[in-house]
């Protein structure tokens, strides 16, 4: 499995416009409706359910970084969506600081081992900081797919 | 009488008559026989040989047939002893004239065979030795044949020798009738360590050849506290052997009526005594010898030695186990520590060059979300059963302790979906044992319920040194300025955040050690079960003023010569008793 096959192109936002934790993630989710990933009417439900899971603990792992995550199962598997804001969100991230960049998951409860590797995946992509800090800087679509595949291409 | 000399692991010491465990573990009685069954053993022997014979032909004619008369040409040294008139007359002539049970005189006599090639310098000879212990093996079998008697069930106390315990041997040891271990390879922080440790008994490792030195049967004297092994013993080694036993007794039951003393100290300030366990059962030792909690559950036994991944439930059931048999005292399980010197049929997948900087422990965690997962579902679990902790080891940096911290709350949501019960207060703690995380205490009390520090990494990755190389052990010392400046630095922070400190290195069990961790502020020591007592005497020995004064001093000092003479020092002042 490669990030690129459960992040959707078209819910890969270079220029996230929320300012609030809510709207960040209910701007990701509106993004993968667009994408056909989920249904319109199934948003509401979505955000509700992220936000949840984040009062729980947050996913704002510092650095910059955060990956607000849910089940979901009106998904195939799993499906993720990636934002940078430039200006920051407050995300209640542990070491104070905005968050900048985002990966979003929603997976199928009843399938958690794709859940799992996704989780593998992102946590081995933010290990690399160059690859935070290019994304971080990435202004377009096409600049931040072209460094999520060159992620992918490192580790084969 | 032969004496040869290892690494003194556990303390303490045993004579018995010892058993050899090969990978077939074989159990070699010392049975002498009557005179007049010396014909009808030699028979039974004849036929043993036959039949050995017989199998290496068969072997060598398959593997001829299959792969090339070369290789099957591997089996002739085989067949070359099994017909060598020499090697069997002097097996027979132990029969005969000693009257001792054949499976012993096979014992002996190869043994020694295999003693002479391994002291041979062509180093292809050297290595025929394999050969040797095969040829032995057959015999044996097909001497006991359905008589084999497993470990399991043994009779009588004994001392074990093996090239190096693995963990389905220990698993399936009978403790109760083992006195000591004695093995080939191995350090400080091997597996027959950590288990002798664990029980109680004395061990010595890295003897290099003491399987092929002792035969079973042999009477053996293990002594732990300075690391020998006697063969053999003659009547004044066993006498002085027994005097310093009853004097070693006499201070363990001394230290006995501490069991149930508090561990404070002369101006009563109390210290949590809890000890490490790696099974379940081990709880029972540490109760016995007085702890009051668990403070490190080494959870890679369940890892280890099998071909699958411990399910759910194999780790529930463990940790219901020792969690019923704390009673209410608290217990800290640390999240697998797998990689570097332990690996499961997963970890061991990948080669690395430089292992104990590798893929290990939380890394490896982090890697394997779905392994990890599965554990901190079973702790959480059996968290609704009693006071239980979980802890994070080998943490370098605040992202992992945050991942894992985020992977906990993606199980505590999905326990809370499936309705399952778990202490929603349950702290969270990490291991304190690399340099980077020391620097970074501060930062990471913000994010943590408690520390432990690991003195045994941390004072292997600040000093660099490997303590299993012997070239270059005696640079490890927990007394090296820069190691104590470290625990100074994870001290303070902890207390400027209220964050609780534990100690949970081997560093915790050393007498020595304890002024300067009490005078640091250390809230929990947590030690080997064998160590217990001696810790909770010292602790009952001085007060906070003298250990402060200790501490204040030892920082003065800048070699770790200097720091581990004055602490020498300040303990044979204290508590003359342990250095007598």
């Amino acid at each position: 499995m490669h990030l690129m096959d459960f992040i959707r192109t078209e819910a890969i936002l270079s220029d996230l416009k929320a300012e609030s934790a809510r709207d960040a993630v209910d701007e990701m989710v509106g993004a993968l409706v667009k994408a056909k990933a989920i249904s319109a009417a199934e948003r509401r439900k979505v955000v509700d359910a992220i936000m949840k899971r984040e009062k729980k603990g947050t996913t704002g792992f510092g650095n910059g970084v955060a990956i607000p995550h849910a089940k979901h199962d009106g998904v195939d598997g799993v499906v993720g969506a990636v934002a940078r804001s430039a200006a920051g969100v407050e995300f209640a991230a542990l070491d104070g600081q905005p968050a900048h960049l985002f990966f979003l998951l929603l997976s199928n409860p009843e399938k958690p081992e794709d859940h799992l590797k996704a989780m593998e995946h992102i946590f081995r992509s933010i290990k690399n900081d160059n690859l935070r800090r290019f994304m971080c800087q990435a202004t377009t679509r096409e600049e931040l797919v072209d460094l999520l595949r060159e992620a992918d291409e490192e580790h084969g | 009488m032969e004496i040869r000399k290892g690494i003194a692991v556990s303390p303490g010491m045993a004579i018995a008559p010892a058993i050899v465990l090969d990978s077939e573990q074989f159990r070699i009685p010392r049975r002498s026989i009557e005179p007049s069954e010396v014909a009808a053993e030699l028979a039974r022997f004849q036929q043993a040989v036959e039949r050995a014979q017989a199998e290496v032909r068969d072997l060598r004619e398959r593997v001829s047939a299959d792969v090339g008369e070369k290789l099957g040409a591997i089996f002739d040294v085989q067949d070359a002893l099994l017909t060598d008139a020499h090697v069997l007359s002097e097996i027979r002539e132990l029969v005969e004239r000693e009257h001792y049970a054949p499976e012993y005189a096979v014992s002996t006599i190869l043994r020694n065979y295999a003693k002479k090639f391994l002291a041979l310098p062509n180093r292809y000879m050297a290595e025929r030795v394999s050969d040797v212990y095969d040829v032995e093996k057959r015999l044996l079998r097909n001497l006991i044949g359905a008589k084999r008697e497993s470990i399991g069930t043994l009779t009588e106390p004994v001392i074990i020798i093996a090239h190096d315990l693995t963990p389905s041997q220990t698993a399936s040891l009978d403790r109760s009738k083992i006195l000591a271990f004695a093995t080939d390879i191995g350090g400080r922080t091997s597996h027959t360590t950590i288990v002798a440790r664990a029980m109680g008994i004395p061990a010595v490792v890295g003897l290099k050849t003491i399987t092929a030195d002792v035969s079973g049967g042999d009477s053996v004297i293990v002594d732990g506290n300075r690391g020998l092994v006697i063969m053999n013993p003659d009547e004044p080694t066993i006498a002085r052997f027994r005097e310093a036993d009853l004097r070693f007794r006499r201070m363990e039951l001394e230290l006995g009526d501490l069991r149930d003393s508090p561990a404070v100290t002369l101006d009563g300030h109390e210290t949590k005594l809890w000890g490490n366990i790696e099974f379940p059962h081990d709880v029972e030792t540490c109760l016995a010898r007085g702890a009051s909690g668990v403070g490190l559950y080494r959870t890679e036994f369940l890892y280890l030695d099998r071909e699958d991944d411990p399910t759910e439930e194999d780790h529930f059931q463990a940790y219901a186990e020792a969690i019923s048999l704390l009673k209410g005292r608290p217990i800290t399980i640390r999240t697998c520590d797998l990689g570097a010197d332990k690996f499961t049929h997963l970890s061991g997948d990948y080669d690395e060059r430089n292992p104990f900087l590798g893929c290990r422990s939380i890394r490896f965690s982090l890697q394997h979300i779905g392994l990890f997962k599965t554990q901190l579902r079973a702790i959480l679990r059996a968290s609704a059963l009693g006071p239980t902790r979980i802890m994070f080891p080998l943490i370098t940096n605040l992202k992992e302790l945050r991942q894992a911290k985020m992977l906990l709350a993606d199980v505590r949501e999905d326990l809370e979906e499936e309705g399952l019960e778990f202490d929603p207060d349950i702290k969270v703690g990490i291991m304190i044992e690399v340099p980077s995380a020391a620097i970074m205490a501060r930062n990471f009390a913000r994010e943590c319920d408690f520390f432990s520090i690991g003195t045994n990494d941390l004072t292997q990755y600040t000093l660099a040194v490997d303590r299993s190389n012997e070239r270059v052990a005696s640079y490890y010392t927990p007394g090296h300025p820069a190691v104590l400046r470290l625990i100074r630095t994870v001290c303070e922070a902890a207390l400027d955040a209220g964050v609780e400190i534990a100690v949970c290195g081997e560093m915790a069990g050393e007498p020595t050690y304890v002024p300067v961790l009490l005078g640091l502020g250390v809230h929990v020591l947590s030690v080997s079960p064998a160590t217990l007592l001696e810790i909770k005497k010292m602790i009952r020995s001085l007060s906070m003023d003298q250990a402060r004064e200790v501490c204040d001093k030892v920082f003065q000092f800048d070699s770790d010569r200097e720091v581990d003479a004055y602490l020498a020092e300040i303990t044979r002042r204290l508590l003359p008793e342990l250095f007598a």
